[in-house]
């Protein structure tokens, strides 16, 4: 197959389908626009295929070129009918949500692989069923049932271990399956003990359609979840093209690679990783009204961690959840009450694809991202590759660098309001640079990889990435207002800038835009910023960003004012100390 | 897109979650709390632990156990015994099926409390969809909420407190609103929901609800069905019309959940007689000019308004812009609201 050089990609989130355009300008491989439209996954429409149709078409609108022929009776994209484009690429994430029980044995091991395992794809868990479990055989099946799964996963059980407590539980899944009514009985992956598998499938013959995957955990102390991934994403996309009208078209137009969204971010972050990293590992955040996705890779080894219960329009049961409500508050620049913000949830939750325009909703909706982005950092930060875990010597390992992506920080958005949800939200430890995806074409980029990964590259070296600037966030314990590092900036032309950094300085270094200059930093009292060791300094070189160049020395984990007014006004210092700085 | 109609043909498909047996048959004149479908979908289960009953080991009960994984059973059958000194015997609770029979346990499959799918909307049967459901037909005024606890529920539509500022509260509900449908404004008070409970209110339509009582709602009996959304907000003057202009009418609430797949919303019907020509509203996808719009506020009153112009944009408070539309307000006021923040109304 000849290597496609003008690729249209397509993005079917949640709420909105994108189409972005990448082809050749002065040689080299550019993104050249982007059309957009509603999802038509739901009611009335039912079709994905009418979304992709009207985001291709604005994106004729804006390109003035013709992808398709004129002939109205044309619904779908076929080869014959699309001009002036030579590949076509696709991820997904919307539609019905992907629901899996897990059955293993131990809840602290075989369980927690297998969370560890779906956790790399957007998916609700039904149910738990462990040995742990003290529940009668007729609620274990009923909690089974009731949960209504897609698909159950059973581990446990090392390779030549546990046997008779596997099949125990597969029992269970083979009672569960059998009073389902044939129609709607789930798949089982079974992932644990691999000597048992013959018994295993004549257990659930006739009651399941069994898929079997490597052992993801072999051995004692062993876990193996890479083999078992791929296995999970191709599950998820099956479910995807039986539950979506025109799923199933458009994975057979681009030739079965379809991908959920996720993974093909998740293929960027290692990507860059490869060719990227000094010693550090990438970040990446992807934050949607779904899901938010967290990618970590370090040297090509990727950690992908999606949760839909971070999503920025969360579910009815978690509108009225005192700790969302209070870590929202928590990030408010405004004062409001946790019933009023619970009310916004609430009718979010109601029409997630809503566009938050007063100021009210705009401060809720960005107290909830740098809350978002903590929570899923945090958790995601045990799941970190170990190069990363390596770096890790105080509250976060140091990065590279920091890939943002999502509807909050796409093209136009205000990039110190971009630069402060990160900086709170994540708070990075060392030095690394802050990159927005203003398009939001990194998910798609890791599809284009696929058919033309020069494209993928020279891409994500382009402008079509903005970088916010590079960050130093020295961490150290002492009392606000001491000095904690120096900084020496030696420009081209052989000038020096000298800075003082005070803990609990958030300051902006003017550096213009894509400008390189030598740095020196030199911490003191036994800082650390990611230079080997506390207190260790050293030479590097950087560039400018749109903010220029960011010191955060306001310490890790930042530490907030309790009282409701100041925290407000702290917020907003920090925030004032950003704004007329920007490059 | 939402529906607030006073006079439209109404067909709705019902569906068991799988195939089962249905009750109706075409022509038949049902009414929103009818059962017309039924199937087993999570079934009863019953463990009978027979070692411990009959005082043995497991495997010495299984030399104990009359039945075995496949029989069918009726109430009272001898499932396992009789064994002992007190010649014991253990008998099947009801009529069922065993599921298994194993290590001194017994597992049974009753075919008590099947899956009960009501009509939701009283009319007319006017199709069967094999074993899985029907098509009902009616025609009347339609009026389509945000948000449903999942309960149906029928009754003469009573309006006790038409304005957001007018909250129910318990004292406006008495043992005459029993089997009614009741509308009220907002609710803010759980005294107020028990209280309709207590007297076993037919449904409740409220234009706003306090978010901190969604978990009492959700658990209440009556159904309920929201049409603003959550925190106090006022109820437009288009469906203040169709409310008030059909009280004492008979009405059927389907309070279910928003299925943004399936388009299902939660309404209520109210079947009126049928003038010649009433069809079913046209399925739109897109906004255009001249569509009468719901503009959503999450954290005030929705307005209503008329599409006036498509394809602007707007710049938001964050320098991002968006697709917009140029809408009229009922008041006359012009304003630019972003596509997504709009609901067409039909």
């Amino acid at each position: 197959m000849e290597t496609p050089h003008s690729i249209i990609a397509i993005d079917i989130r949640s709420t909105s389908t994108r189409a972005s355009l990448f082809d050749i300008v002065d040689g080299k491989y550019r993104f050249i626009a982007q059309g957009d439209a509603p999802t038509s996954a739901y009611s009335p429409i039912n079709d994905i295929r009418y979304g992709v149709l009207q985001a291709v078409r604005e994106l004729e609108n804006i390109t003035y070129r013709s992808f398709f022929d004129s002939n109205e009776e044309w619904i779908f994209p076929n080869k014959k009918g699309m001009m002036d484009v030579d590949g076509f690429a696709a991820t997904i994430s919307a539609g019905r949500m992907f629901k899996i029980a897990l059955v293993g044995l131990s809840e602290e091991v075989s369980i927690a692989s297998a969370q560890k395992l779906i956790r790399t794809i957007p998916c609700e868990i039904t149910n738990i069923l462990s040995l742990n479990d003290r529940e009668k055989i007729d609620t274990q099946i009923r909690n089974l049932l009731q949960g209504e799964p897609d698909l159950i996963l059973i581990a446990g059980g090392t390779d030549q271990g546990a046997s008779h407590a596997v099949m125990k539980m597969v029992e269970i899944v083979r009672l569960a399956n059998y009073l389902t009514p044939s129609e709607r009985r789930p798949g089982v992956l079974y992932a644990g003990n691999q000597e048992i598998q013959n018994k295993v499938s004549t257990a659930l013959k006739g009651v399941a359609k069994v898929e079997f995957l490597p052992n993801i955990h072999p051995r004692p102390n062993f876990e193996l979840l890479e083999p078992a991934r791929k296995e999970i994403v191709k599950q998820w996309i099956e479910h995807c093209i039986q539950n979506l009208e025109g799923a199933k078209e458009l994975d057979s137009f681009i030739g079965n690679t379809l991908i959920p969204s996720c993974s093909g971010f998740g293929r960027v972050i290692r990507y860059l990783s490869h060719v990227v990293t000094y010693e550090k590992g990438i970040l990446g955040v992807d934050i949607d009204a779904q899901a938010v996705t967290i990618a970590e890779a370090y040297e090509g080894e990727l950690s992908l961690v999606v949760y839909p219960e971070f999503a920025l329009s969360p579910t009815n049961k978690r509108i009225l959840d005192d700790s969302l409500l209070s870590g929202i508050q928590t990030w408010m620049t405004i004062e409001l009450s946790k019933s009023k913000i619970s009310e916004y949830l609430a009718n979010k939750c109601i029409y997630p694809g809503y566009i938050p325009i007063e100021k009210e909703e705009q401060a809720i909706e960005q107290a909830m991202v740098q809350h978002v982005l903590f929570k899923a950092s945090r958790h995601a930060s045990h799941h970190f590759s170990k190069g990363s875990r390596l770096n890790s010597r105080c509250f976060s390992p140091a990065f590279e660098r920091i890939l943002a992506s999502g509807n909050i920080f796409k093209q136009g958005a205000d990039h110190i309001l971009s630069g402060l949800l990160l900086l709170n939200g994540l708070q990075p430890s060392g030095v690394c640079t802050l990159v927005l995806d203003q398009n939001q074409i990194s998910s798609v980029l890791g599809s284009v990889g696929n058919l033309n990964p020069m494209m993928m590259i020279q891409i994500l070296e382009s402008d079509a990435f903005i970088s916010l600037g590079t960050v130093i966030s020295p961490v150290g314990e002492i009392k606000d207002g001491e000095p904690i590092l120096k900084i020496k900036i030696f420009s081209e032309e052989g000038r020096k800038d000298e800075y003082e950094i005070c803990k609990g300085d958030l300051t902006v270094i003017p550096l213009e835009y894509g400008r390189f200059v030598q740095m020196y930093l030199q911490p003191l009292h036994g800082f650390d910023v990611g230079m080997g060791s506390p207190g260790r300094g050293g030479k590097l070189t950087t560039s400018g960003g749109m903010l220029g160049l960011i010191v955060d020395a306001r310490g890790r984990p930042l530490s907030l004012p309790i009282d409701g007014m100041k925290r407000v006004e702290q917020l907003e210092t920090w925030r004032s100390r950003l704004i007329n700085k920007e490059i | 897109m939402i529906h607030l109609s006073p006079l439209t043909l109404i067909r709705r498909e019902r569906i068991l979650p799988v195939q089962g047996r249905i009750l109706v048959r075409v022509g038949q004149k049902i009414s929103a709390n009818d059962v017309i479908a039924e199937s087993f979908f999570v079934p009863e289960l019953i463990t009978l632990d027979v070692a411990q009953s009959l005082k043995l080991t497991p495997r010495q009960a299984d030399e104990y156990l009359e039945v075995q994984t496949g029989d069918l059973i009726t109430e009272k059958t001898i499932i396992a015994g009789p064994a002992g000194v007190a010649r014991r015997v253990i008998r099947a609770p009801g009529d069922g099926k065993i599921i298994q029979a194993e290590n001194g346990r017994v597992l049974i499959q009753t075919y008590k409390n099947p899956f009960q799918l009501k009509a939701g909307i009283s009319g007319e049967v006017v199709k069967i969809i094999g074993h899985k459901g029907v098509v009902i037909e009616t025609i009347g005024a339609l009026i389509q909420g945000m948000w449903g606890n999942g309960k149906i529920g029928t009754g003469i539509i009573r309006v006790v407190a038409i304005e957001e500022e007018h909250e129910l509260t318990s004292s406006q509900i008495s043992e005459t609103m029993k089997g009614t449908v009741m509308f009220a404004g907002h609710c803010s008070n759980l005294s107020a929901l028990l209280a309709c409970e207590k007297i076993q209110l037919g449904g409740l339509i409220l234009g706003s609800l306090e978010c901190a009582l969604i978990p009492a709602i959700q658990n209440l009996p009556v159904p309920v069905m929201i049409l603003e959304g959550f925190g106090k907000r006022a109820l437009s003057v288009a469906t203040r019309e169709l409310i008030t202009t059909n009280e004492w009418r008979e009405g059927a609430l389907n309070a279910c959940s928003w299925d943004r797949i399936r388009g299902s919303r939660p309404e209520l019907v109210i079947p009126l007689q049928a003038p010649e020509g009433v069809t079913i509203p046209q399925i739109r996808v897109r906004l255009e000019k001249g569509q009468r719009v719901r503009i959503l506020h999450p954290l005030r009153s929705n307005d209503i308004g008329e599409i006036q112009e498509i394809g602007s944009s707007m710049v938001l408070l964050n320098n991002q812009r968006v697709k917009s539309a140029v809408i009229r307000l009922s008041n006359g006021k012009v304003t630019i609201v972003p596509l997504a923040n709009l609901e067409l109304i039909v």
